[in-house]
């Protein structure tokens, strides 16, 4: 396959030529032909092979979809409402051990991050309560999760449907 | 002469052949172990959300995918064949699902799936809930794998999708007892990051 053939076509050279290059013997070359075809076939296997950044998952764990289970008390004093409104706003407010809640804060991502994760070492027990409005996007429920999955705090989050009463919150804090 | 040229390739031939050999035999054998991705819906283009926390890696075998892409619908494939076969009626078909009765499915339109504007694989339409929700039990409970309960479920939105539309899945899911899944991201870099 590969032949190795003197560099300067030593046959046609005289004998003197030849004994100088026996005495060298460095002006030999090595046919690369092969050698590249072959680097080239690997090359082309894992260009197409691989894949530039490997997806990744995010883990969710809904709760099982039995009603009874589902309706659990809990202190209101320790729910947290993330509320992501159709243009993407998100309101975060705090609800009271009576029942009602705070008036929510307009915040961005990091500062989400930062309420969460001082409210959460403050109460252990801190629940957080998801509302997306539908016509938001997908990517805000991204961003929003991962936030949540970074902050340092417990990561006890449920997701809930956005009704009447939370669009009112929500113009507060401009829709 | 001719002593001389015999004994020179002696001296100087390096013989490449066990080299390329063993080349071919390390090539050989990653061809043989690649595992290709299932082109999974790879029809659909989507966009992938960003999220920086997320470490564990798409699983490879036994997988679900749900696709949603921006207008909203949902794709649903296996990475099976005989599973897909066995459900669909077509081993590369690809059922598609739209939630919200109040748009258009996206997929009326092929323009609307890629770039190409051409689908190598034919969709197969559920318009009602109550089938696509018996679709995702029967892709778990085909006779034809026996995956069962390993099979992951992982659900790949388009940035652009409604959270209607996610929403809508994530009932779905629930409903049939789906509730554990997993949503596909892309690395957050920083330069993507705000």
């Amino acid at each position: 396959m590969a032949s190795v053939e003197p560099a300067d076509g030593g046959e046609q050279r005289g004998r003197k030529k030849n004994k100088w290059q026996q005495r060298k013997r460095v002006g030999f070359h090595i046919d690369m032909t092969p050698y590249v075809d072959v680097i080239m076939l690997l090359l082309t296997f894992f260009i197409m092979t691989s894949t530039l950044n490997q997806p990744q998952v995010m883990q969710i764990n809904l709760p099982k979809g039995d009603e009874k289970i589902d309706v659990v008390k809990v202190d209101m004093g320790n729910v947290v409402f993330v509320r992501i409104s159709e243009k993407g706003n998100i309101g975060l407010s705090k609800g009271k051990s009576d029942g009602t809640e705070e008036q929510p804060v307009k915040v961005n991502l990091e500062q989400m991050r930062a309420y969460l994760e001082s409210w959460g070492t403050q109460n252990k027990d801190m629940i957080m309560i998801l509302k997306f409005h539908r016509k938001a996007k997908y990517d805000m429920m991204i961003s929003v999760l991962d936030e949540i999955n970074r902050a340092a705090i417990e990561k006890r989050y449920s997701f809930s449907k956005m009704e009447e009463p939370d669009f009112k919150v929500l113009e507060v804090i401009g829709g | 002469m001719s002593a001389v040229k015999r004994r020179r390739p002696a001296a100087q031939s390096i013989d490449m052949t066990p080299y390329v050999d063993v080349i071919m035999l390390i090539l050989t054998f990653f061809i043989l172990t690649a595992q290709f991705k299932a082109e999974l819906a790879e029809d659909i283009q989507v966009k992938l959300p960003n999220s920086g926390n997320d470490t564990t890696k798409l699983p490879e075998r036994n997988v679900m995918t749900l696709v949603i892409n921006k207008f909203g619908d949902i794709f649903a494939d296996v990475d099976n064949i005989n599973v897909r076969e066995d459900v669909l009626g077509d081993p590369i078909g690809l059922a598609a699902f739209h939630p919200d009765s109040t748009s258009q499915p996206g997929w009326t339109n092929p323009a609307n799936l890629n770039d190409k504007g051409e689908m190598k694989r034919p969709i197969i339409a559920f318009n009602d809930r109550e089938k696509f929700k018996k679709l995702l039990i029967d892709f778990r409970l085909s006779s034809k794998s026996n995956v069962g309960k390993d099979l992951r479920i992982v659900v790949k939105g388009d940035k652009e999708a409604d959270i209607g539309a996610v929403q809508d899945l994530m009932e779905i899911l629930k409903e049939t007892k789906n509730t554990r899944f997993s949503f596909v991201t892309d690395l957050e870099t920083d330069e993507v990051k705000k």
